[in-house]
């Protein structure tokens, strides 16, 4: 038990945010470090996930919020000290950071080679970036385990050897505290960003009555690419003898077909914008056609193929 | 007094209530809770649908209930006779749960007590908070049942429905109110933790208050103190206790306040219309009661509007909705794909005639030049097998189409606002009912066609999907439009559970499988059989990694839909989530359920049963534990320990497979 924990502003509350999709332990992770400064460190803290259904592979908001007092708001944290972002495509999302204070924390799983342009981050912000997914394969275990080795290292008030004797995987937590890298010069911006604002939609002036609405399929719109974590299928055309097996399996209806000779349906590709990666094409496929490969960057818009409306 | 310190949400602090008070029975069912309490003992409802059962309370049974609340809930249990204390966070709920045993069950009172509070907020939010270690026995006291229905010696007869009890009723709210409020006293002095019946936070010499319920109160408080750091006299009041209702705590603290913004939750404003009538009758009142009705957050900035808005009451409207979106008049949702041409193909060439139809399908690839009904982009989690259930489906039904989805997970994830997956009509009705509404449709189908008002040859055919939770709670609708055989299809998506609210047990779980809840104690439900015995024209099962029988079988359900009567099929289908796979192992998993008998694939066909894939004969027959080995929610019944309950299990699947075989070689069963 340690008493003497301060917060680094002790008549303020201090807020985490977690971005993540369903899925990646976010909640486990917020729970750990929201119960540790309960239990242990003789904080108070309240943590709490995004309100709605936790549908494996939909992004989610985690909070912590810590506090030397009594904690009364149940409001989500809209401009949080610390943003720990666990898959670095939530990035292309300006929501992702809203709310990032100029004087806060940004912590994001991903490799060095940052897929969104991040100049608008205040140029104070401090920004750490570890490659947390290759540590957790390499020692067989789930991001958060790795995350909360990065963030314990980054806030003091978190006290490393209690939090360490918590942690779910003793050396990943080791490694996510020890192998980040602090990236520098990549925010240009001054002061802290804005909170997000909800897109527009119906309202009760210009909705249908009673809820009802008259479209068809325009779920079509949504790219839900950020879902996948590791692999991608990949299609080996030459192998492919167009069975429809894996149309029969897919339940996200990302196979692409055209007419051809003798007027049959011939496979052509993937429309990765709603491949959630869950690979049962892969399991089902009985050429060899469609296997699986790890996703790097760029892969699915160059291996991609769009779906006709 | 010794306690200890926890991180609980509030779903979490009433079942450790619950286990600390250590009643005779904790159920989730009303009308099951009802049933045990008038037996006698202490009785803790922790279900959180929100059925409020007047006859509890007419009885003088008490119990106590949990309500999670979005603020609906409240509206309806307001006039069930109830008492009703209003927890607003996880310590709260601990508490006012044990002080609700003491409270219902003193002699004066005897009557059931709720415990209510903010779904989200309070259910699901973590909060230090502090547990009793011992001395709740001693705090509660014996139970002490004057009339129970476990006494052979004292027979009793229980609700008659010809004596009035409001006035009896009336009584005993009056004296509980007295009883509370010793009840709290007591559990202050015991605990330090005060739970006065009105909460009236800084509202001595306030001059505007705002009144909310629960977890916004609380919120409210964080802004009360900042405007008081700057001079500005400014209170609120939260009601710990809402029945019975506290008029005199309302008039007295309200005295000399100019004005209040009362906000709720609850459709229509019934706490402010209830402040309003308490202070009539202080005759010197002159408090301007103001009453908003916000959504589901209260955030800080909607605190200092309402105080915006008592500061400036001269021009405001007595009641409205607040934070409402009015929208924008060029916004224009994304227009999704075209409407589907009626003449889609089929898959399916049917011939042959009633009782003994022949199924002709196309090969597989053709798939793929059958439109889909549902379009990509839906949130199902990955590997969902309800979708590709669906392709299968669609690609064999012919025409138009009308669809109606019971709740579950498969209704969530299509319809999110102003998005849908579906290409065709779509209809959403809660799981109790969809089976009884679909008919209802199918009956102004038949009469508009009859009028001449819609063409025959438009041809509709209604098609119900729904999971297999849905068919639990929907089972007496969907046994009553088989009874009436109303021409359409029913089709169940089993994936062994309540996928949809967090993996809870259904009756199709099967013996032993873990949930998200409790490991099954039961057989699982043999939905089929039941429809088969209500002499449907064409029962059958499949499952959708077994896309050509499925097919076939679904053809064959519309041939018989349009033309005889209802249709039930109950297709197996893969849940990764709460089956714990992975995600791409459908295919294997699923037939690892067909070759151990688990799941026979049959059709019931104007009585005559035939089974449509037998592993003896194929030579494909494993045990069923090369099924459960391959899936993390029964892998812990290979574990030796369990041994009586696979053998339980094996003996099961084996008496109900041999019974659809037998039946499969005798036309007369």
């Amino acid at each position: 038990m340690n008493d003497k924990t301060i917060l680094p502003d002790h008549k303020k509350k201090f807020g985490i945010r977690f971005e993540s999709i369903a899925g990646l332990g976010a909640d486990t992770a917020a729970q750990i470090l929201a119960k540790t400064a309960v239990l242990h460190l003789g904080l108070n803290s309240v943590q709490f996930s995004s309100y709605g259904h936790k549908k494996k592979g939909a992004a989610m908001r985690s909070f912590i919020r810590f506090s030397e007092k009594n904690i009364r708001s149940t409001a989500p944290i809209e401009s949080p000290d610390v943003i720990v972002v666990f898959h670095s495509a939530l990035l292309k999302n300006p929501a992702t950071l809203a709310g990032m204070k100029a004087d806060g924390i940004l912590i994001y799983n991903g490799s060095d080679k940052l897929p969104a342009n991040l100049s608008h981050l205040p140029s104070t912000t401090k920004l750490i970036q570890i490659d947390a997914q290759r540590i957790a394969l390499k020692e067989k275990t789930s991001l958060d385990a790795v995350l909360l080795g990065t963030i314990t290292a980054a806030l003091p008030f978190l006290d490393f050897s209690t939090l360490q004797s918590i942690a779910p995987n003793k050396n990943a937590f080791q490694r996510g505290a020890q192998e980040f890298e602090i990236l520098s010069n990549i925010g240009k911006g001054k002061g802290n960003l804005p909170i997000s604002k909800p897109k527009p939609t119906f309202g009760y002036e210009t909705a249908p009555i009673g809820g009802t609405f008259p479209c068809t399929g325009n779920t079509i719109e949504n790219d839900l690419s950020t879902i996948r974590i590791q692999w991608l299928p990949i299609l080996n055309i030459e192998k492919c003898v167009h069975c429809g097996i894996c149309e029969m399996v897919c339940p996200d209806f990302c196979f692409v077909w055209a007419h051809g000779k003798n007027n049959q349906i011939y496979l052509q590709g993937i429309d990765y914008q709603y491949c959630k990666a869950c690979l049962r094409c892969v399991e089902s496929c009985s050429t060899g056609a469609l296997r699986r490969k790890s996703e790097e960057p760029g892969m699915a818009d160059k291996l991609g193929m769009r779906r006709l409306k | 007094m010794i306690e200890h310190t926890e991180f609980l949400n509030g779903k979490e602090a009433a079942a450790l209530a619950s286990q600390d008070i250590k009643p005779y029975f904790i159920g989730e069912q009303a009308a099951m809770c009802y049933g045990a309490s008038l037996g006698g003992g202490r009785v803790f409802n922790l279900g959180t649908m929100p059925e409020i059962l007047a006859e509890q309370s007419n009885t003088r049974i008490p119990i106590v209930q949990n309500l999670v609340t979005s603020g609906k809930h409240l509206d309806t249990a307001l006039n069930s006779g109830w008492i009703i204390l209003l927890a607003r966070n996880p310590q709260a709920v601990y508490d006012l749960n044990l002080a609700a045993v003491k409270i219902g069950e003193h002699t004066d009172i005897r009557l059931p007590v709720i415990v209510c509070y903010d779904e989200y907020f309070t259910h699901e939010q973590k909060h230090r908070l502090h547990v009793f270690d011992e001395g709740i026995q001693s705090f509660l006291g014996e139970p002490k049942a004057a009339i129970t229905a476990l006494d052979p010696n004292n027979p009793v007869t229980f609700g008659s429905k010809t004596f009035n009890t409001n006035k009896q009723h009336f009584m005993a709210m009056a004296t509980a109110r007295g009883v509370i409020f010793e009840v709290l006293n007591e559990f202050e002095k015991l605990t330090g933790r005060a739970y006065p019946i009105l909460d009236a936070y800084r509202m001595d010499d306030a001059e505007y208050a705002v009144i909310l319920l629960n977890t916004a109160a609380e919120t409210a408080k964080d802004v009360v103190d900042q405007y008081r750091d700057k001079g500005l006299k400014v209170g609120v009041i939260s009601p710990n206790v809402i029945r019975p209702f506290p008029i005199e705590d309302f008039i007295t603290t309200l005295k000399n306040v100019k004005t209040i913004v009362v906000g709720d939750r609850a459709e229509g404003g019934n706490i402010s219309l209830e402040i309003r009538a308490a202070l009539q009758q202080d005759p010197n009142n002159k408090t301007v009661v103001l009453s908003r009705i916000y959504g589901k957050e209260f955030n800080e900035a909607d605190v200092e509007a309402f105080f915006e808005l008592a500061q400036n009451s001269r021009d405001a409207i007595p009641f409205d909705y607040y934070g409402c979106y009015k929208g924008e008049a060029d916004y224009k949702p994304p227009k999704g794909l075209p409407v589907i041409d009626a003449k889609v193909a089929s898959m399916a060439t049917i011939t042959g005639k009633s009782g003994n139809l022949k199924v002709e399908l196309a090969p597989l690839w053709a798939i793929a030049d059958v439109t889909n009904r549902i379009a990509p982009g839906h949130g199902a989690c990955p590997g969902c097998g309800i979708f590709s259930m669906l392709r299968q489906i669609f690609s064999v039904l012919e025409g138009e189409l009308v669809i109606l989805f019971q709740s579950g997970c498969g209704m969530v994830v299509t319809t999110d606002y102003p998005k849908t997956a579906h290409r065709i009509t779509y209809i959403q009705n809660d799981s109790q009912n969809g089976a009884t509404t679909l008919s209802g449709l199918v009956e102004m189908y038949h009469e508009k066609v009859r009028r001449g008002e819609l063409a025959e040859s438009n041809d509709i055919t209604f098609l119900m999907i729904t999971g297999d939770g849905g068919m639990d709670f929907g089972m007496g609708d969907a046994i009553g439009a088989a009874n009436r055989n109303h021409r359409m299809i029913i089709i169940e998506y089993d994936n062994q559970g309540c996928m949809n609210t967090g993996g809870q047990l259904s009756d199709s779980t099967p013996l032993g499988h873990s949930t998200g809840t409790v490991e099954k104690s039961f057989h699982h439900k043999d939905t089929a059989q039941i429809f088969a015995a209500c002499h449907l024209p064409y029962v059958f099962t499949a499952s959708e990694g077994f896309s050509e029988d499925l097919m076939r079988k679904v053809a064959k359900a519309q041939w018989y839909a349009k033309r005889e009567g209802l249709v039930y099929g109950k297709i197996m289908s893969f849940c990764p989530l709460h089956w714990h796979t992975p995600d791409s192992v459908a295919q294997s998993v699923m037939q690892a359920a067909l070759d151990c008998h688990f799941f026979p694939l049959y059709e019931v066909e104007k009585g005559k049963t035939t089974l449509t894939y037998d592993p003896d004969i194929l030579g494909t027959r494993l045990p069923v534990t090369s099924w459960l080995k391959r899936m993390g929610k029964t892998k812990h019944l290979l574990n030796p320990k369990n041994a009586a309950i696979l053998k339980s299990f094996e003996t099961e699947v084996e008496r109900r497979w041999k019974r659809i075989k037998a039946m499969h070689e005798h036309e007369e069963l």
